[in-house]
């Protein structure tokens, strides 16, 4: 049972929060700071992805393992697009009202991926992914974390996560197939 | 293609493979915080923010060990309370409640577990509209759909004003020190816990629109009762 009016719970947590700052502030700058280019703002960046840290700190376990690594520069990431999006004003359509079927199952090229210089290009497909759609398909393969989840994690609707899990999967695909994914446009929050 | 279901499973393990292959170079070519400390530095306004943060978290806690027990520690004191909680369940206060609360008495304090029916509740920042003379915010948090706000005159009292929405919450308030009454807040019923003794806190607690509110501070009741009735959206 989740009880709310306790966030950070025991001294553990506590502890937790101040060693996760220790061990990881200067990376978090470092990975901000490489994103939204300004020191001040990166700041600002490492503060916020500090308060969403604390949201989630219950799902951290081992502070100085590579996933948690992994799991904090995803967020410290997404605060930074966030931030640029922000300062930028973009408009984005949300993905809520769009229409979209998930249900277009397209057979998957798995004999082009087999070799070894499949798979490189595979990883060369999840570089050139925007950082929205490799984010959740980050936390969801890499870190096992549910829609729900992830929805918290990176402040998006369940749907939404949901609809970037898809597109981010199917664009590789596409890719793999050697067709260029063509609805790669519309921003989404 | 053999069978789309174990098409896509393979897929996913290559996937998954790939992701995590990419994640380690991603992360090796980061340079360690030792190095990175040497380069960077934070400003004293980013160091400032940061140590409030910190406090105000240990604050947090340390206000929410007087109200808040885990779910395990009452379920043991539920097996030496069960009977008498039966009897308390047939009383009338409990019954008119029971459609959104369910409030159990045990020797020491009452425990509060608020339900929702509604899982999407819509996130609101509520404010105090009334406050008493002298006092002004001096802590916020928020996050998770769970807010506190401290409010503080210059004798140091404090008034402190949480909500959160009601999915699952588990509030325990002290009933050794207070006297007990439901009370009608604007439509809504809510649960006076008024201190009897001095230099102890009243608590009023009620829950509306999906929302669950608590105010504690150390004023009389009529006080509290006029903060709460005036709550407003932000």
């Amino acid at each position: 049972m989740l009880i709310y009016l306790s966030l950070i719970d025991t001294k553990e947590e506590k502890d937790k929060f101040v060693e996760i700052y220790n061990l990881y502030k200067y990376t978090m700058l470092y990975v901000a700071k490489s994103i939204v280019k300004d020191h001040s703002m990166a700041e600002d960046v490492v503060h916020d992805s500090f308060l969403k840290i604390i949201e989630i700190i219950d799902k951290i376990n081992d502070i100085s393992c590579s996933k948690t690594k992994s799991l904090i520069v995803t967020i410290v990431r997404n605060k930074s697009i966030d931030y640029i999006r922000k300062i930028k004003k973009e408009s984005n359509i949300a993905l809520d009202e769009v229409e979209f079927s998930l249900q277009d199952d397209e057979p998957i090229p798995l004999d082009k991926l087999i070799n070894e210089e499949g798979y490189n290009k595979l990883l060369e497909y999840i570089d050139e992914l925007d950082e929205k759609y490799r984010s959740v398909i980050e936390l969801k393969y890499i870190h096992g974390y549910s829609e729900k989840e992830i929805s918290k994690i990176l402040d998006i609707t369940e749907k939404n996560a949901n609809i970037r899990i898809y597109r981010a999967r199917k664009m590789l695909v596409n890719k793999i197939e050697g067709e260029e994914a063509c609805y790669d446009k519309s921003g989404d929050r | 293609m053999i069978n789309p279901e174990i098409d896509n499973q393979i897929f996913d393990s290559i996937l998954t493979e790939a992701l995590k292959n990419r994640s380690k170079i991603y992360l090796s070519n980061i340079p360690s915080e030792d190095e990175l400390s040497k380069e960077l530095e934070f400003s004293d306004g980013f160091k400032d923010k940061m140590n409030k943060l910190m406090e105000s978290y240990k604050r947090m806690a340390a206000r929410k060990k007087v109200f808040i027990y885990t779910k395990k520690f009452v379920a043991c004191i539920l097996i030496v309370a069960g009977l008498g909680f039966g009897v308390l369940m047939l009383s009338q206060p409990v019954r008119a409640a029971i459609q959104n609360v369910i409030i159990q008495w045990f020797d020491k304090y009452t425990q509060f577990d608020f339900k929702s029916d509604s899982t999407e509740v819509e996130f609101k920042e509520y404010t105090l509209g009334y406050l008493p003379e002298g006092f002004v915010e001096t802590d916020y948090f928020s996050a998770d759909g769970y807010t506190s706000v401290e409010y503080r005159d210059l004798k140091g009292n404090d008034i402190i004003f949480d909500y959160a929405i009601s999915e699952n919450i588990t509030i325990a308030l002290d009933n050794e020190h207070s006297t007990y009454s439901v009370i009608s807040l604007n439509g809504s019923e809510a649960h006076l816990f008024e201190s009897n003794e001095e230099g102890s806190r009243s608590h009023l607690l009620w829950e509306d629109n999906g929302y669950t509110f608590k105010i504690t501070a150390l004023l009389n009741a009529e006080e509290i009762i006029k903060i709460a009735e005036n709550i407003k959206i932000k």
